[in-house]
């Protein structure tokens, strides 16, 4: 029991758990991106090497599953503000208070890396679409920006949460 | 608002006039003529022209590739984005002139590139035979010498190392009548000759066999000279050829020269098989052709008049009749001109509805703006497509979509006062928090929640105003109950709502509104049904589509992430770069990673707030009311692709 004692003491902190909730919410957002860039990104290459005047138009395509990671990182980023790792308050965090940064972040955590994935396999074909008609990559953008819209929402609640949920 | 009214024109007159009249409307650039001849109830036959139209397909095929050709020979530092040349008619009939030349100097383009490549599969080949050759060189005698009739000879290699010093041992051991020679090695394979008496010729072919001998197969024009003879020979034609390169790629070079009479000749071309498909198109008897088109109605007198002033043709012109589909030509003031290619990118405008880009621009603008969010951004973004758009001059969709992010990055700076963003807090930043760039307004990182009410009343206001673009396009029609029962409900339902949130008298009255509304949407909703029963269910579920309402309103909270996630990442590269602080090692450090940091980040807001900018555009606004499918007008024109032809 002791040793149990002494773990949670240890991990089971304020502090930690809030930094690990930063911590997770940047590692899955930016899993998801890597594996979404890479997926188009792999289409495209594909592509370019039989048409690669249409670099510029596959390019677009294949950042768009990158913004998910760019939005764990501003989660990330929040929770390091407002639990205070930046200026040194974070001590005075409770377990309590260290748990809802946790769970704050659990959105982006999971949503931010599947809808990254998802993104990036609509990218995929809407490049595939690119190679054959050129003029309709706005089409291809458009698609997959509607896969992005439940990134969105989940960094809004995320976001909110952590901005207005957690009095400190 | 309404798209520009076309008038349906017909001529008709003798065919002596036909190529006249095709001629006039190409130099017009006005008509779109209409397929007449491919129609069982007209009695008319289509001009037949497969062999011109397969010719000047030849020919613009036969261009393009020259073209390409030329500039390869001759080539000039490529501008970032080509421009069309501006050229005289004079220039135009000089080049036409010296067709003839000309199109000499394609054939000699065609012909010397095929000359060139066939040379140069020559020359590989000599290079390859040399190179086999050159370690040879020393032998005095020809390699394909298999000796007298006492001695046999063999030629080729034995593997470098322990086993070819092993087969000299064993050679001068067992055979001491024999002669071994090695002429050159490298890290693989000794180059050996051997000549031993025919007698012991099996032994020692045994020999060679074991110790992976190799013999030199060498090429029947090798036959009857020694190698250094051959090699000579062959250097001699090497030299040869390759002054033959030279003179032929001098000729090119020559031919070549003619690159921008080869694009003046290429647009001659395209503009002549423009003007052979639309001649398919046009219908005849023996001696006489009918031509039918649309025209645009403020230049259709012009036209008429034109055509008649000049040819002995009769043209009528008439109005379209209800629910006869005209291409569809847009007009718009300048400013709202660039988000034409938005609207485009979904779909034009079909011939019974509104021309949308109005209602598109103001929101555009404005939301635009909003997401990308920052001063710094919108000024930067401001000079970069200023640049584009007057500096290099680009063109076509292009320039719309930096037009429009031109107008929208102004949006952008009026945001990033208004909430105090200027490349994040910068200011901040480089000030040691001793000042602070302006914010007029609040701050959104502080108060999102105000900033979510903000974004979603501009959410309102649009999908509002989609609503009312549909009730006008109804009334348009002729069907103002239509708009009445199936627009107005839903604004008295969704603002009764809206009114229930304020309390008070204001929320009864609400209250009373959404009731009127919600009503109004069971009864009269599904009112083709004749069952009463049948339609109150299904305006029930008709109802039930005020859930699409509220997510269309939510939709529009992406404003406030978008704007954050901007801004927020301005911030964290500003906290990056200022980690060193503000020493000699912090200061070019901050500059590198603001530079690269803030680059970066403004391509990505900007690409971010173009993408959901259109998607808000797209779904909940054309939602609401825009059905598309129509035909843009493509008139009988010049089509130029690398000159225009001015005076």
């Amino acid at each position: 029991m002791d040793f149990l004692t002494t773990l949670s003491t240890i991990f089971l902190n304020g502090p930690v758990l809030a930094f690990l909730g930063g911590s997770l919410a940047a590692v899955g957002s930016g899993w998801g991106s890597a594996k979404g860039v890479g997926i188009a990104g792999e289409a495209a290459a594909g592509v370019l090497s039989e048409k690669p005047e249409l670099f510029g138009k596959l390019l677009i395509l294949q950042a768009l599953p990158g913004t998910q990671g760019i939005y764990g990182l501003l989660t990330w980023f929040i929770v390091m503000v407002k639990a205070g790792f930046l200026d040194g308050t974070y001590t005075s965090l409770t377990t309590t208070q260290g748990l809802l940064f946790f769970a704050a972040c659990l959105p982006v955590m999971i949503v931010e890396y599947t809808s990254a994935i998802s993104q990036g396999r609509v990218a995929a074909n809407g490049i595939l679409m690119v190679a054959h008609k050129p003029d309709e990559q706005s089409k291809g953008i458009v698609l997959a920006a509607m896969v992005e819209t439940y990134a969105i929402l989940a960094l809004l609640a995320s976001m909110l949460m952590i901005l207005l949920g957690i009095h400190r | 608002m309404p798209v520009v009214s076309m008038r349906r024109i017909t001529a008709a007159g003798p065919m002596s006039a036909h190529d006249g009249v095709l001629h006039a409307l190409q130099r017009l650039g006005a008509v779109q003529v209409e397929d007449l001849a491919s129609r069982s109830d007209t009695g008319l036959v289509p001009t037949r022209n497969d062999v011109a139209l397969r010719e000047v397909a030849g020919e613009i095929a036969r261009l393009s590739a020259v073209l390409e050709m030329a500039r390869k020979v001759r080539p000039r530092k490529k501008p970032m984005f080509t421009l069309k040349r501006r050229i005289a008619q004079t220039e135009v009939d000089a080049v036409e002139g010296r067709e003839r030349e000309l199109w000499a100097a394609v054939d000699t383009l065609e012909r010397d590139a095929e000359r060139i490549a066939a040379d140069k599969g020559r020359l590989a080949r000599l290079r390859a035979m040399g190179d086999l050759l050159r370690p040879w060189s020393d032998v005095a005698m020809d390699l394909t010498d298999e000796g007298t009739a006492r001695v046999r000879v063999w030629f080729g290699t034995l593997p470098c190392g322990d086993r070819c010093a092993e087969f000299e041992e064993q050679l001068a051991e067992h055979h001491p009548a024999s002669h071994f020679e090695v002429f050159s090695r490298d890290e693989e394979v000794e180059r050996i000759a051997v000549a031993v008496l025919r007698d012991e010729e099996e032994d020692v072919r045994n020999l060679l066999k074991r110790h992976g001998f190799a013999r030199l197969t060498v090429p029947v024009q090798g036959r009857g000279r020694t190698p250094a003879d051959w090699l000579a020979s062959l250097e001699e034609e090497r030299a040869a050829i390759s002054a033959g390169i030279e003179a032929l790629e001098a000729e090119r070079f020559e031919a070549a020269q003619w690159v921008q009479e080869f694009e003046i000749l290429l647009d001659g071309a395209t503009t002549r098989q423009e003007r052979l498909l639309a001649e398919a198109r046009v219908g005849r008897t023996g001696s006489v052709f009918v031509l039918s088109g649309w025209v645009p109605a403020p230049i259709s007198a012009t036209v008429e008049s034109a055509l008649q002033g000049s040819f002995p043709v009769a043209v009528e012109l008439r109005k379209p009749e209800p629910g006869e589909d005209f291409p569809i030509l847009l007009r718009n003031a300048r400013l709202v001109q660039p988000y034409e290619v938005i609207t485009r990118m979904f779909s034009t405008p079909n011939s019974s509805e509104i021309d949308p880009n109005p209602l598109v621009a103001p929101y555009f603008f404005l939301l635009f703006g909003m997401m990308l969010g920052d001063a710094g951004y919108g000024l930067l973004l401001a000079l970069g497509t200023a640049f584009l758009i007057w500096g290099v001059k680009v063109q076509g969709n292009m320039r719309q979509m930096c037009q429009f992010m031109f107008q929208g990055s102004f949006a952008a700076i009026v945001s990033g006062l208004l909430f105090g963003s200027f490349f994040g807090d910068i200011v901040s930043v480089l000030s040691g928090q001793k000042a602070a760039f302006p914010q007029l307004w609040f701050d959104p990182l502080k108060d999102p929640v105000r900033m979510m009410v903000v974004a979603m009343v501009i959410g309102v206001f649009h999908v509002f105003t989609g609503l009312a673009a549909k009730a006008y396009i109804l009334v348009l029609r002729g069907k103002p109950w239509d708009a009445v029962l199936d627009v107005g409900s839903w604004y008295v339902c969704l603002i009764g709502l809206g009114l229930i949130a304020v309390g008070g008298v204001i929320g009864m009255v609400g209250t009373g509104m959404a009731i009127l509304g919600s009503a109004t949407i069971i009864l009269f909703s599904a009112r083709d049904s004749k069952r009463f029963l049948v339609r109150c269910f299904k305006g029930l579920y008709n109802l039930y589509g005020i859930t699409g309402y509220f997510s269309d309103i939510l939709s529009y909270s992406r404003i406030l992430a978008l704007g954050l996630a901007g801004s927020v990442i301005a911030m964290v590269i500003n906290m990056m770069g200022s980690i060193a602080g503000f020493t000699w090692i912090g200061i070019p450090m901050f500059i590198l990673v603001a530079l690269a940091g803030h680059g970066l980040n403004l391509a990505l807001s900007t690409l971010g707030a173009y993408v959901h900018t259109s998607r808000l555009t797209y779904v909940e606004f054309f939602g609401k009311f825009f059905e598309g499918g129509g035909h843009a007008f493509e008139p009988l024109r010049q089509k130029r692709k690398h000159t225009d032809v001015v005076g």
